[in-house]
């Protein structure tokens, strides 16, 4: 079973990768550098739960199978 | 139907100042005389002006561009322009796209039940990444142009004559031959860190209302 840590461990290690002369623009909540989201991550905030779940979103899409089909409507409202 | 289209472009913080660039950048490249925009930009985004060329324009197509969240889009300094259970009755007769943070969760169907043709929109944060060394010059910045384009690709096909549900699902396309060239060319292992939150934007835009309905004839 994947503890909250080990979640948390990964969404860092991927976040690692990220280009460290870019900033990541998350709406009214601001701009952030690599290094600062590792931090909100870490910290478990706002911030960072977004930041986890984007990265699990990313890891069902994957599975899904998203890069190579055409989109589905059925995403629609 | 009329052939006047309204747009916010405030500009008080980095990602105002280029989702608005980029917005106006849009708006100027398209088709001329198709729709005649009227532009609200910086300190003239705000909602008493808004409400103001609403009435008095009667536009088929709003593009709000502007920070947000689940019930309301914000311009200028943060003003909150279209609020859900206060003013969204604004959008009625309207084709709203909202490049904004989440405001497609309440908004956006909250809009369309006070009689907005379609609302379009995220129903997450809008997020995207932007080069530093760009920030005065945000039109250049071909990172923050791999999110943008493909966002404001909404109110491309819209002035083409295509309908609601047809320009959101030709921006979630756009989106998507985004993310497969990323991951099929050359490009860089940089580049390619930015897939995931492509989808992440791409799977957020969604369409409430008359999918149908249009802001221009072909």
């Amino acid at each position: 079973m994947t503890t909250e840590k080990e979640i948390i461990d990964l969404v860092v290690a991927r976040l690692q990768n990220l280009p460290s002369d870019k900033e990541i623009s998350i709406g009214s909540a601001g701009e952030f550098t690599k290094d600062q989201l590792i931090e909100h991550v870490k910290e478990d905030d706002e911030i960072g739960k977004k930041m986890v779940t984007l990265e699990m979103d990313f890891l069902r899409s994957m599975k899904e199978g998203i890069f190579y089909e055409p989109y589905s409507s059925s995403h629609n409202s | 139907m009329s052939h006047t289209a309204l747009a916010t472009t405030p500009n008080s913080d980095r990602t105002t100042r280029y989702i608005s660039a980029w917005a106006e950048k849009t708006i100027k490249e398209l088709e001329p005389n198709r729709l005649r925009f009227i532009i609200l930009a910086k300190d003239r985004a705000t909602v008493s002006i808004l409400e103001s060329m609403l009435k008095k324009h009667n536009p088929s197509l709003l593009f709000l561009n502007g920070h947000g969240g689940p019930d309301f889009v914000c311009g200028h300094n943060d003003q909150i322009l279209i609020q859900s259970r206060k003013n969204e009755v604004a959008l009625k007769g309207v084709i709203t796209y909202a490049l904004s943070c989440s405001s497609a969760r309440t908004l956006g169907p909250s809009a369309v039940q006070a009689g907005a043709v379609a609302y379009i929109g995220y129903n997450e944060d809008f997020i995207f990444f932007i080069s530093p060394e760009k920030i005065g010059r945000p039109k250049e910045d071909t990172t923050a142009e791999m999110f943008l384009a493909p966002a404001n690709h909404v109110v491309v096909s819209l002035t083409k004559g295509h309908s609601a549900g047809e320009a959101t699902k030709a921006a979630r396309d756009y989106f998507l031959r985004s993310i497969q060239k990323l991951i099929s060319s050359e490009s860089s292992v940089d580049d390619r860190e930015y897939i995931r939150y492509l989808i992440w934007d791409m799977r957020s835009l969604v369409c409430w209302g008359n999918r149908d309905a249009i802001v221009f004839n072909k």
